[in-house]
């Protein structure tokens, strides 16, 4: 059985006493730090940039903790409250700060075939540059979508917007990204 | 309603997001359109090579120091909003027995003036912070 087998539904009322309130939030933190970093990472691109916005994104939810919505989902909480800052400090500082592709990359394990490798990396590199190019708002939902894998009902519910702006967000970012992209797919 | 172009549904039909209807209008066109056929392909190669991105994970280390950070700052911000309502009592109701004291003028005056001074330093702090806020990234996060 899971460790977290309630995490994303309300806890009993009877549990609902200050220590198992505060362990549940530390437990928490240690299920999803690592999925807050990655999501706030992908989103502004610099590894710097997204500890603290996991900083702050805990440090909010402990803060509101107590007065949460207890029958919304833990999850799209916490995106939503990583995504705001996110994009805001993405919107401010705009496109200028190029993002550094290597400093966010694992270690490559040797693979049989390196020209195969080399082709795949280099179509990856050039996706992460031309999505880091889109606007904060464009490029939220194919990071939500396709490498965080919510569903679009989901995406609406993190970012606050109907399913008709997902929908035609995700598509036109698909059709820049298609277009600028178009002869290495 | 208008129906939506079909070139439009072709993202949320390689999401799996249509209607049984709409999916079938898809298809159809699909099978009369190499153009929208390549265009579905290049579609599905992003979408692949999106998913894929991998990213390195913060060393343990820092993930750790992080939680350290956290168990310490989240206590303090508790401990300064008690702080400043227990100091907001306080210095009201140090006020009220002040000015209802039957003390000399003269001496409520130079008393008064040491204190007044003495709240003017935090209360200026506490403007700073209120001129700042509409720069503060996270104001704006939804709880």
């Amino acid at each position: 059985m899971s460790v977290f087998p309630a995490i994303d539904s309300p806890l009993p009322i009877a549990r609902q006493t200050a220590a198992v309130e505060a362990e549940h939030c530390g437990l928490l933190f240690r299920e999803y730090r690592l999925r807050a970093y990655r999501f706030a990472l992908q989103l502004v691109g610099n590894p710097e940039d997204a500890m603290d916005i996991t900083q702050e994104a805990f440090l909010r939810i402990h803060k509101h903790w107590s007065r949460r919505d207890k029958l919304r989902p833990f999850a799209p909480w916490l995106y939503s409250i990583i995504r705001n800052p996110a994009v805001d400090l993405y919107r401010r500082r705009g496109a200028r700060k190029e993002t550094n592709w290597d400093e966010t990359q694992p270690q490559e394990s040797p693979h049989p075939d390196p020209e195969a490798l080399l082709e795949k990396d280099e179509l990856k590199e050039r996706v992460w540059r031309a999505i880091h190019r889109l606007s904060p708002e464009q490029r939220e939902v194919p990071v939500l979508r396709d490498m965080q894998g919510f569903a679009y009902k989901e995406i609406a519910a993190i970012t606050g917007n109907s399913l008709t702006t997902v929908n035609s967000r995700l598509h036109d970012a698909r059709e820049i990204l298609r277009r600028k992209l178009g002869r290495y797919l | 309603m208008s129906e939506k172009p079909i070139e439009s549904m072709l993202s949320a039909y390689l999401d799996g997001e249509l209607t049984q209807a709409e999916q079938q209008r898809v298809r159809i066109h699909l099978e009369n359109s190499d153009a929208a056929r390549e265009k579905l392909r290049q579609l599905q190669t992003l979408k692949k090579a999106t998913s894929e991105l991998a990213f390195l994970p913060p060393s343990d280390d820092r993930m750790d120091e992080l939680e350290q950070r956290l168990s310490v700052k989240a206590p303090r911000r508790v401990g300064w909003v008690l702080f400043v309502i227990g100091a907001v009592a306080g210095v009201l109701y140090s006020g009220y027995l002040f000015v209802t004291s039957d003390m000399h003028w003269l001496r409520k005056s130079i008393v008064g003036s040491i204190h007044v001074g003495l709240l003017l330093l935090p209360a200026s702090v506490a403007r700073q912070r209120i001129l700042e806020l509409p720069h503060d990234r996270y104001r704006g996060v939804k709880r």
